[in-house]
């Protein structure tokens, strides 16, 4: 059963069911089965750097250590931003309604790189007839979606799709700016072209 | 980052930056006295204390480990539990837990019904836009509201330039696209229609530029996607209709291929009450190819088609195929021609495929099949599993 968001729209409320939609259900998807010369299957490992430690499967994990060395348990730490700021936990996207009003540019939209896309499916009541009428008129709605919660929501867009499915995209902003042209960039060398360093050979002349 | 060696629309190429433009994390975590802590990866259990090798060592008894557990506390290396891992490889193990040297990787291709369809040794692209052949322009613009709507555009690189001949080279592609208000589709390789690979054995994408000028100062932003914004196929529907259309595709074209078919000689019509037994591998349906509802299935398996129908779908049939199976009518052994045309058919045009789809039963009612001789070689279930090459990624 999918989950149930939860918008407004000019004074109406609707829910819409979500559907995760990824490469895997339009194209299916590649697995690598690695075996040895005797056809045996493997199975993926890590060797620590002391080339004697075998870690399978599960071996890992992951700790927070403040500057002393200590370990420390996730729920004693806090989030803050960049400046220090103590930051405040926000509910998850399905706890509350949502205000469809911010409406978005296609170039706007073109800022955002899409991590996720799910299909908007309406429960019973349907949507309301002017917001269809809206996003068949090409509008794009702008929102901030987070699944879990926690202390920051996704940029997240309602739009209808060129199949006339209605998709909710959630993603990220990225730091785009126009550029002049003073602020040229340098080529990334090529591997061949490095300097040879040590490699020079004197012996050769 | 990577460079790109780019072409534009007057063929011009040139080596500039694609610059990242991913926003950094903002938010980080500090401990009660407002310090940073550091996240760090450490080891919990090696491979020697794993339960299949305590086991063995305690006999191959489960009670016999766990008084030993009890009693030793053999599942913990006391002396390296906990510690950092950096710098680690990775590493293959066989069966009985030792580093294996040389392997042979298998890539097995899955459809999106979790149905195997392949299996072939591993790929592994190698980059092409920065290599000796440019991406090149390829001539197809999408308005950007409508890229947009069909395209998932996962990632983006900011292309950059080098110095102030380039920078006169990507700021006109920007100033063409952006009074053109659309994207230009990009492809590498030597086809100039190859998705794109910026580093080794990385995912390739569909690579979409974007231009945008504001007086001298530009942006020209490269999208790229690995996904078409679309609903998933209904995989069972097509699965039944295409495996019901291959077979009859023979039988029409043994009848006569260019000419429309008078009723009088069209096989028995019966319809279809189940889909049969032997449908293969479900297929993936194409990019581009309009799908079969399953309405569209249902209504196929539920009524008799009307003569109307028969006679449109076999007309088509004689259409999509005359030129490549005009020898199949008398040698019979051309068994190219009717997969051919299956693929074709199924992918061209639904209702077709609704009309022929109770040809299946028709041949299966005669017993012996007028096909026989032109029954394609491989099993229906393999060639069901053969897509047309989807534009996707």
């Amino acid at each position: 059963m999918a989950r149930l968001l939860e918008f407004q729209f000019q004074g109406h409320a609707f829910k819409c069911g979500v559907d995760k939609v990824d490469r895997e259900a339009l194209y299916g998807r590649v697995d690598v089965e690695t075996h040895d010369r005797n056809g045996s299957r493997c199975e993926i490992a890590t060797l620590a750097a002391d080339g004697r430690t075998l870690i399978t499967s599960g071996g890992t994990a992951m700790g927070y250590m403040t500057a002393d060395g200590r370990w420390i348990d996730r729920s004693e730490l806090s989030p803050v931003d960049v400046g220090g700021n103590r930051l405040n936990t926000m509910p998850s996207s399905f706890d509350h309604a949502h205000d469809l009003e911010l409406r978005a540019s296609p170039e706007r939209f073109l800022d955002h790189s899409i991590r996720s896309a799910y299909l908007l499916v309406p429960d019973e009541g349907g949507m309301p007839e002017t917001f269809s009428a809206e996003l068949e008129g090409g509008a794009i709605f702008k929102f901030d979606f987070s699944w879990r919660g926690g202390v920051s929501a996704d940029p997240a867009f309602v739009l209808k799709g060129g199949d006339g499915a209605v998709w909710l995209l959630v993603g990220a902003e990225n730091a785009i700016d126009f550029i002049g042209f003073t602020e040229a960039k340098a080529l990334e060398p090529d591997a061949e072209d490095a300097p040879a360093g040590d490699d020079l050979d004197f012996e050769m002349m | 980052m990577p460079n790109i060696n780019l072409k534009d629309g007057r063929n011009r190429d040139a080596r500039v930056r694609a610059e990242s433009v991913g926003e950094r994390a903002t938010v980080r975590y500090v401990d009660p006295q407002g310090a940073d802590v550091a996240l760090h990866k450490v080891l919990r259990a090696t491979a020697e204390h794993g339960y299949d090798k305590l086991k063995a060592a305690a006999g191959g008894e489960d009670e016999a480990l766990a008084r030993q557990l009890v009693a030793e506390d053999s599942d913990v290396d006391f002396e390296r539990i906990g510690m950092f891992l950096a710098g680690a490889s990775r590493v293959y193990l066989n069966r009985a837990g030792e580093i294996v040297y040389h392997i042979a990787e298998t890539e097995v291709v899955r459809a999106p019904s979790g149905e195997e369809k392949e299996r072939r040794p591993r790929k592994r692209p190698e980059p092409n836009a920065d290599g000796e052949i440019p991406v090149s322009w390829t001539g197809r613009k999408l308005a950007k509201d409508e890229a947009l709507r069909r395209f998932v555009f996962s990632s983006k690189l900011q292309i950059v330039h080098v110095n102030g001949l380039t920078y006169d080279f990507l700021y006109g592609m920007a100033k063409e696209l952006h009074e053109a208000n659309c994207l230009m589709l990009l492809g590498a390789g030597k086809s100039g229609k190859e998705p794109l690979i910026f580093t080794r054995h990385s995912t390739p994408h569909r690579g979409f530029l974007e231009g945008r000028i504001a007086g001298d100062r530009y942006v020209l932003l490269l999208h790229l996607s690995k996904m078409e914004l679309k609903r998933p196929a209904v995989v069972e529907t097509v699965a039944v209709v295409q495996a019901a259309v291959q077979p009859v595709m023979a039988t029409v074209v043994r009848v006569k291929p260019m000419a429309p078919q008078p009723a009088a000689v069209m096989p028995e019509v019966v319809v279809l009450i189940a889909p049969p037994a032997d449908v293969g591998p479900l297929p993936v349906a194409a990019v581009g190819e309009p799908k079969i509802s399953a309405r569209m299935a249902m209504a196929s398996k539920m009524r008799k088609p009307t003569v109307r129908e028969v006679i449109a779908a076999t007309t088509a049939v004689g259409r999509s195929t005359g030129t490549e199976t005009s020898g199949t009518e008398t040698s019979g052994a051309k068994t190219t021609g009717p997969e051919t045309a299956g693929t074709q058919t199924a992918g061209a045009k639904p209702e077709i495929a609704e009309a022929l789809s109770v040809g299946k039963a028709a041949k299966s009612r005669r017993g012996t099949s007028a096909t026989a001789g032109g029954e394609p070689k491989t099993p229906a279930s393999k060639r069901a599993t053969k897509p047309k090459p989807s534009a996707a990624p």
